[in-house]
């Protein structure tokens, strides 16, 4: 199967009057049609900015400064970010789900308005046919009574619901891939559940690629079958989900799922292991790796040479960390 | 002073919280708010009562109302062998000392232009607890209690971390040696790789202090963790209660049983296999709640009779309490 979406070496810097901030630093990542992968990561490790990136949906003072995006195996980050051909691919064949359904709707558009204008656009489909289309779409995402909860407003939807509108926004015009940025943050647990369970479902169904973005290790566990880590701009460790949450190998990795507790785990028998430190503050980082201060495993080396390039430890399975865990523990 | 001798520090009885909704310029009352509908629990000394539940379940109403921040509509809340819950307002602030609450957002629950000594120190001399010459030891003593140097009190709280401002938070709670805390969603504003440490701070605490907790989070298996009891609300009533390896292992309520199979856990392996309950619909308005079993709409076994009915919350055996008629 083709990669659909092939980044390679992908840099966004911001320049920031504080100095330089390379929010993305050499992120390589595919993805498979109708594949779902999870990328996951603390705040502000990039994850979000690498996304946007892909669409070059990036404003000043940031600046994608490398790298190659290949879609559909052509490299659209040649092509102008406000051109008519990336406008073309965003939000249509590319399209993305956020995480605040309250601020990625317009309040003072209806729900209509706001799914048929990306049909009429996109699909140069009349009005008519375009709500017909919004009404299938609303009834397909299990928005009930779709008919005529399309002419309400934002507002008069509950948290969950408005989550569905932008599934189905998300989904208007058939895209090849889906990029869902936190998609349940904002909501409850039970309605996590049903919006995680209808968004695989449907792009199941459509065949269509899903990468979620989460910092939820469970819904990555749930849901990916491959998964990336990224820290500090860079990815640490990719792989498939079930080696990756089995034999973690990168020690970011490692902390992350010893400091998360699980289900049924209680304190007496098992107590978490927190990452001690903060994430590094993106200015001006250091030459070597990012994670080295709240590294259990480090050695000499990883304070000589620069940040380790990925390589390999399993089948399909990279890290980007010099030690070899496995023998050292 | 019977409560107080047997080794329970809070004893809930009937708690109601209704609050009004007015319209007009009048502002007459057109409806109510059920946000606390009737609930009993107990919290024992230097346990920790966990409280989950989805957001508008009245979990962090039911903790205010402990606090006396909100004055109950009816219900007693017996604090220490006192019943609190209609004392007078100028009784409270003694009453306060002995209560500590730790919030959820530790962006919003500093005052920015405070210093970070300040914060910590301000319990201290509000309740006259130490004097100018020992305030400063006391305030350095609380900061090494959670973890911070005390050399950092002269600054204000953006030059601190998420994870700090929230050692801060614990810090200040903890000023008054209260007996018991409330932690209303201490950790979900905080990053991953950060909630362990405050969870772990927290857990710690309650061992060399001798602390009671009452522990409110949406998050399950954070919950589950830290608590040696669960109370599971929904929409203003608790739906079941027991000791948290009980909720996990025994789940009898179906809306626990949702509810924990609704959080995904971090093991691809493991969650193929797990049974999948996903709820229909969305929780309803506190304000309009179903008759009967609030839960009865949404309810996979539900009977005629659970719309009837409100299912008192009843003892099975051993101390798991389970409002249902089914089970």
């Amino acid at each position: 199967m083709a990669a659909v979406l092939d980044v390679r070496d992908l840099r966004t810097y911001f320049h920031t009057e504080y100095g330089l901030v390379k929010a993305v630093d050499g992120v390589s990542f595919y993805i498979d049609e109708g594949e779902i992968i999870g990328i996951v990561g603390e705040s502000g490790c990039g994850k979000s900015v690498s996304m946007l990136s892909t669409v070059q949906l990036i404003q000043k003072p940031g600046e994608i400064v490398g790298g190659k995006v290949v879609f559909n195996g052509e490299d659209i980050l040649q092509h102008e970010a406000n051109g008519p051909t990336m406008r073309s691919i965003r939000g249509s064949k590319i399209s993305f789900i956020f995480q605040e359904p309250m601020t990625s709707l317009n309040p003072v558009l209806t729900i209509n308005r706001q799914i048929t204008e990306i049909l009429e656009l996109h699909l140069d489909m009349d009005k008519h046919a375009a709500r017909e289309r919004a009404i299938e779409l609303l009834k397909m995402v299990g928005v009930p009574d779709a008919g005529s909860r399309i002419d309400d407003y934002p507002h008069q939807f509950s948290g969950g619901m408005r989550q569905r509108v932008m599934i189905a926004m998300a989904l208007s015009c058939n895209p090849m891939i889906i990029i869902a940025d936190e998609p349940t943050t904002a909501v409850d647990v039970t309605t996590q559940a049903q919006l995680l369970e209808l968004m695989k479902d449907l792009v199941t169904r459509l065949n269509t690629a899903l990468i979620i973005v989460t910092h939820n290790l469970g819904v990555v566990a749930r849901y990916a079958q491959r998964i990336y880590v990224m820290y500090a701009g860079r990815i640490v460790e990719s792989g498939l989900s079930e080696v990756i949450f089995k034999n973690p190998c990168h020690p970011y990795t490692i902390g992350l799922l010893h400091s998360v507790p699980r289900l049924g785990e209680k304190r007496t028998l098992k107590k978490l292991v927190p990452i001690y430190g903060l994430p590094p503050n993106l200015i001006d980082m250091p030459p070597y790796c990012a994670f080295l201060p709240r590294c259990t495993y480090k050695t000499e080396r990883c304070e000589k040479d620069p940040w380790p390039e990925m390589r390999q430890v399993g089948e399909g399975h990279y890290i980007s960390c010099y030690v070899d865990i496995r023998e050292t523990s | 002073m019977n409560t107080a001798q047997n080794g329970i520090m809070v004893e809930v009885n009937n708690l109601k919280m209704y609050f009004p909704i007015t319209r007009g310029i009048l502002r007459h009352k057109v409806g109510e708010v059920k946000a606390v509908d009737d609930i009993d629990f107990t919290i024992k000394r230097n346990e920790t009562l966990g409280l989950v539940g989805e957001s508008g379940c009245g979990k962090t109403t039911t903790g205010r109302c402990i606090l006396r921040l909100y004055n109950p509509t009816s219900g007693s809340i017996i604090f220490d062998g006192t019943d609190i819950s209609k004392m007078p307002e100028r009784n409270l602030k003694p009453l306060r000392r002995s209560m500590g609450t730790i919030f959820q957002d530790p962006y919003g629950s500093l005052n920015p232009r405070q210093r970070a000594g300040g914060i910590v120190g301000d319990p201290l001399k509000v309740h006259h607890l130490a004097d100018k010459s020992e305030l400063n030891d006391r305030v350095a003593a609380l900061f090494r209690l959670v973890g911070l140097d005390p050399d950092m009190s002269d600054r204000v709280p953006h030059e601190f971390s998420g994870g700090q401002r929230q050692r801060i938070g614990v810090a200040r709670a903890l000023a008054c040696q209260p007996k018991l805390v409330i932690c209303d969603e201490p950790i979900s504003a905080l990053d991953v790789s950060i909630q362990a440490q405050i969870i772990n701070l927290l857990e710690e605490l309650q061992e060399t202090l001798g602390l009671t907790y009452l522990f409110i989070a949406h998050d399950l298996a954070v919950v589950q963790h830290i608590s040696d009891r669960v109370a599971v609300m929904y929409l203003g009533r608790i739906m079941e209660l027991t000791t948290s390896e009980e909720l996990y292992e025994n789940p009898l309520h179906p809306y626990t049983q949702a509810l924990l199979s609704a959080i995904p856990i971090p093991d691809p392996i493991a969650e193929k296999t797990r049974q999948r309950i996903v709820l229909r619909g969305e929780v309803p308005s506190p304000a309009n709640p179903p008759t009967g079993c609030h839960f009865h709409p949404r309810c996979q076994i539900a009977v005629g009779e659970c719309s009837e009915q409100r299912p008192p919350l009843r003892d099975i055996g051993g101390g798991h309490y389970v409002a249902c008629i089914r089970v």
